[in-house]
């Protein structure tokens, strides 16, 4: 029963560290507005037009702006843990930016860390079994070339290869589920290899590393010295003793791309957070930047706790401490 | 009792490939394992034992090449047997055990799991009643509480518990051969007691063979039947046990065997094995390398002296759960003489290292005194501190640890006096210590991979004695080592205390070593001081029950007269 207790509690424990990330993320992103150059307001009155001072206050009484930092900011996070983010400079709330978004990026990011895993936990594998041969080093150096290339030419080759060239598939753009199930699928594979590419080669070096590490391992020799089977050693014990350290990267892969999809999101026109963010900032939309920046670390804290999570599950030294 | 004659090594020869040349790592051995009884091999790390068993259940590792020779069990040579007919026999007819125990266990599977699957590899039971079988097993090396040991990963159980775990899956299908390759050197010695007649036991009971693969020479005396001596991939001998250390036949054995701390009285300096001008190996007692008339004063004033010295952690189950103190140093007083040593002995988990620690004020004890000479260190600050530990130095168990690989010999044994003298006369300073260590001057630009274990030790004790320390405290400083190693740096120590007018304490699990080491000695069990006094009184007249148990668990190779002397 004490077992059990030390796993709750490292599990609240966990949690409770979640949260206080949360929480200074969201201060860090409520202070944004007072660090970034340029005065909200007037983005809002047009830069070119030339308000009264009348006008200026009117606007920014609208906004709150004219209140107590404090008591804006008392606002703002009661509002955060609500899910009201606020209203953006055009008028619309932003939870609403955030709901159209966040699902198209993190089916984008998902559909890229399924990619990644099922090229390079494979590769990963067999790199490490033939260690030292040719495949090993034609897998090696294939992964260390995926992780050299840059998104942006892999992503246009990819265009020019695939759908300009050949036709095959859609070169950009987003088609709701409701609309063409097949036209949103098939506008996902492109932006989705893109991503995954360099992702598997990662993931490839991680497995190769993480395999070999355990089949240098006492117990596998003693495994077998008791007369099993290589293939039972690879697959049973050596593979689930690697997982741990490789569905640890996936994840924290996963957690990084919350963040890290600009680039294929606007080459493919992927209508995801990242692109969202982008507008927001050069239209110096301050409350959809705040609630973009907060819902992607948001994110990125949920996923790395659910990660830390899964792979205390996984192994039983942390799962079972010794008391 | 002896039976048939179940393997047979014959004329084998193994080398390795090694960047394009090939290593001879066994030279025509031969060895004939009989039912019913317990072959011993002994050798020393790089002897090729290891490589040796591993022939025998064809589980060479891929840069070994057998050049000649041939292992045959039941008229199948096993060097050339398929793998599918290979995986047959392992676990099922031959079996092996391992020297970690904990680290050949799979971590993430209970070790149920992993007895039933060792089951179920050969035995065609069904999962009811493979577990059956595990339980029955767990009973048979005496598991208390088999169902929860069922339940349990490795890392919930100690050292022994896997170790048993082990010796339960080796003797799971009933093997005809069973390859035990230092199957205790990672035990207590009270542990290895136990695990040794288990092994003794279990082999009387199923008759197999048992190949006992070791370096201690006691543990041999203990429990095999006969012995084979292998020496740099040579076989040098094999005869029966009291024969082997009663009458040895080959100089190497003779050598080996009067290098064993307990061959020679207590505080003499050890032979060591080395070879002639005609190549020949001999075992010679070298006078000390810097002759120097014995100290003046000897036995007189305190240099060291704890006091009821005390140090608590807490253990909680959770953060939130009641802690549980543990007392790893409890009220702990010594006092050691100024160039005397002081054995501590214990085993592991008894507080041995934390004392040492706390002793330099690595740790902060929660209470007592620590003086040296007078002045109690528990008071200091941090400054103060400082500067008093230039009067110890601590020599660590692992030399290959505790250098820095990528510094020369010369910066590391200069370290000390760079940090607390500014690097005054470092170059001087350690030629003369080399010197002191029996190290050439060469060494001085050399890295530590270019030494041996030895070698490597010498250079952690030279080291030690940069700042012209009073107090030395050996953790383990020479467990890490072979007998023979062990002979040379133990002879080292002692030239050493004498020249330098060095105090050790001296922590160690090996009861010989201490033993011969030792003017006094503390006996230490959970934190506490058991016993000490003078060490002849602490070993021939132990008090307490806990010593008695301890001394009793020690391998004797007996009080028989050592051969070497006679030669």
């Amino acid at each position: 029963m004490q077992n059990i207790g030390a796993f709750g509690f490292a599990i609240g424990s966990r949690l409770v560290t979640a949260i206080v990330q949360l929480w200074v993320i969201a201060t860090l992103v409520f202070s944004l507005m007072y660090i970034m150059p340029g005065d909200p307001v007037l983005m809002l009155l047009g830069p070119d037009s030339n308000p009264t001072p009348e006008a200026i206050a009117a606007t920014r009484a609208q906004l709150g702006l004219d209140q107590p930092v404090l008591s804006q900011y008392v606002k703002w996070l009661g509002g955060a843990m609500q899910g009201n983010l606020g209203t953006s400079l055009d008028g619309y709330p932003v939870a609403q930016y955030i709901g159209n978004g966040v699902f198209k990026t993190l089916e984008l990011a998902f559909a890229a860390i399924l990619v990644a895993s099922l090229i390079g936990v494979p590769l990963g594998i067999a790199a490490a079994l033939n260690r030292g041969r040719f495949l090993d080093g034609l897998l090696t150096s294939v992964a260390t070339l995926g992780i050299s290339v840059p998104v942006y030419i892999l992503g246009s080759l990819l265009i020019l290869g695939l759908s300009l060239k050949l036709g095959w598939l859609p070169a950009s753009g987003y088609t709701n589920m409701s609309r063409s199930v097949a036209m949103h699928f098939e506008k996902l594979i492109l932006p989705a290899i893109t991503l995954g590419f360099g992702l598997a080669a990662s993931i490839a070096r991680m497995t190769r590393s993480s395999m070999l590490e355990i089949l240098g391992k006492d117990f596998v020799r003693s495994l077998r010295a008791r007369g099993m089977s290589e293939r039972r050693i690879v697959w049973r014990h050596v593979l689930r003793n690697a997982a741990i350290p490789i569905v640890t990267i996936i994840g924290l892969q996963l957690g990084n791309l919350m963040g890290g999809t600009v680039l294929v999101e606007a080459l493919f026109n992927w209508p995801g957070l990242s692109t969202l963010l982008v507008t927001a900032v050069s239209n110096r939309n301050y409350p959809l930047v705040q609630g973009a920046i907060l819902t992607i670390a948001a994110l990125f804290i949920l996923i790395n706790l659910c990660v830390d999570l899964f792979y205390t599950l996984l192994d039983p030294r942390i799962r079972r401490k010794r008391a | 009792m002896a039976g048939h004659d179940v393997l047979k090594i014959e004329d084998l020869s193994i080398s390795f490939r090694t960047e394009g040349t090939l290593r001879s790592a066994i030279r025509n051995a031969s060895l004939t394992l009989r039912s019913g009884e317990i072959l011993g091999l002994v050798g020393e790390s790089g002897s090729g034992k290891t490589i040796l068993s591993l022939a025998a259940m064809g589980l060479l590792p891929p840069n070994a090449m057998v050049t000649g020779g041939r292992v045959m069990f039941e008229g199948t040579d096993l060097l050339r047997a398929g793998a599918s007919a290979l995986r047959r026999l392992r676990g099922k007819r031959i079996s092996m055990i391992f020297q970690d125990p904990m680290a050949s266990l799979d971590p993430i599977f209970t070790c149920g799991d992993q007895i039933v699957e060792a089951i179920l590899l050969h035995e065609k039971l069904g999962r009811r009643g493979a577990t059956a079988r595990a339980l029955a097993l767990l009973e048979k090396v005496r598991m208390p509480d088999p169902p929860r040991i069922m339940g349990s990963y490795p890392h919930e159980l100690s050292g022994g518990q896997c170790q048993r775990v082990m010796i339960a899956m080796a003797v799971a299908c009933n093997p005809d051969v069973i390859i035990a390759d230092e199957p205790t050197t990672a035990l207590d010695v009270t542990v290895q007691k136990q695990v040794l007649t288990l092994l003794r036991e279990l082999n009387a009971e199923i008759g197999a063979a048992v190949l006992l693969i070791t370096h201690d020479l006691g543990v041999i005396h203990e429990v095999a039947d006969r012995v084979a001596v292998i020496y740099h991939g040579d076989m040098m001998e094999e005869a029966r046990t009291a024969q082997i250390f009663s009458a040895p036949k080959s100089a190497y054995t003779r050598a080996l065997i009067a290098s064993m701390p307990s061959m020679s009285p207590p505080r003499t300096r050890l032979p060591v094995i080395e070879r002639d001008a005609k190549g020949e190996i001999v075992s010679v007692v070298k006078p000390s390398a810097t002759v120097r008339a014995a100290p003046a004063v000897t036995g007189g004033a305190t240099l060291l002296e704890l006091r009821g010295l005390t140090k608590t952690y807490t253990l909680q189950a959770t953060p939130l759960s009641a802690g549980r103190e543990v007392r790893a140093v409890d009220d702990v007083s010594l006092a050691i003489p100024a160039r005397s040593t002081l054995g501590l002995v214990g085993e592991s988990g008894c507080g041995k290292s934390t004392l040492s620690r706390l002793v330099m004020r690595l740790i902060e004890p929660d209470s007592g005194d620590i003086l040296i000479e007078g002045q109690n260190l528990a008071g200091l600050d941090v400054a103060a501190m400082r500067q008093a530990r230039r009067d110890m130095a601590l020599v660590f168990q692992n030399p290959y640890g505790s250098l820095n690989p990528r510094e020369t010999v010369r910066d590391l044994i200069a370290a000390p006096v760079d940090i607390h003298r500014g690097g005054k006369d470092r170059d001087a300073i350690v030629a003369r210590l080399l010197d002191a260590v029996g190290l050439p001057k060469e060494a001085a630009g050399k890295y530590p991979h270019e030494f041996s274990g030895g070698q490597r030790q010498r250079i952690v004790i030279a080291r030690a004695l940069a700042l012209q320390p009073r107090l030395v405290i050996c953790d383990e400083a020479v467990s890490a080592l072979d007998v023979s190693v062990q002979a040379q740096v133990l002879n080292l120590l002692h030239d050493l205390q004498a020249e330098f007018d060095l105090t050790y304490l001296f922590i160690s699990h090996d009861m010989s070593v201490v033993r011969h080491v030792s003017d006094s000695i503390a006996v230490m069990q959970k934190g506490r001081i058991v016993e000490s006094g003078p060490a002849e009184e602490v070993f021939e007249r132990p008090r307490n029950p806990y010593t008695r148990t301890l001394l009793d668990a020690v391998p004797q190779v007996g009080t028989m007269q050592p051969a070497a002397a006679e030669a």
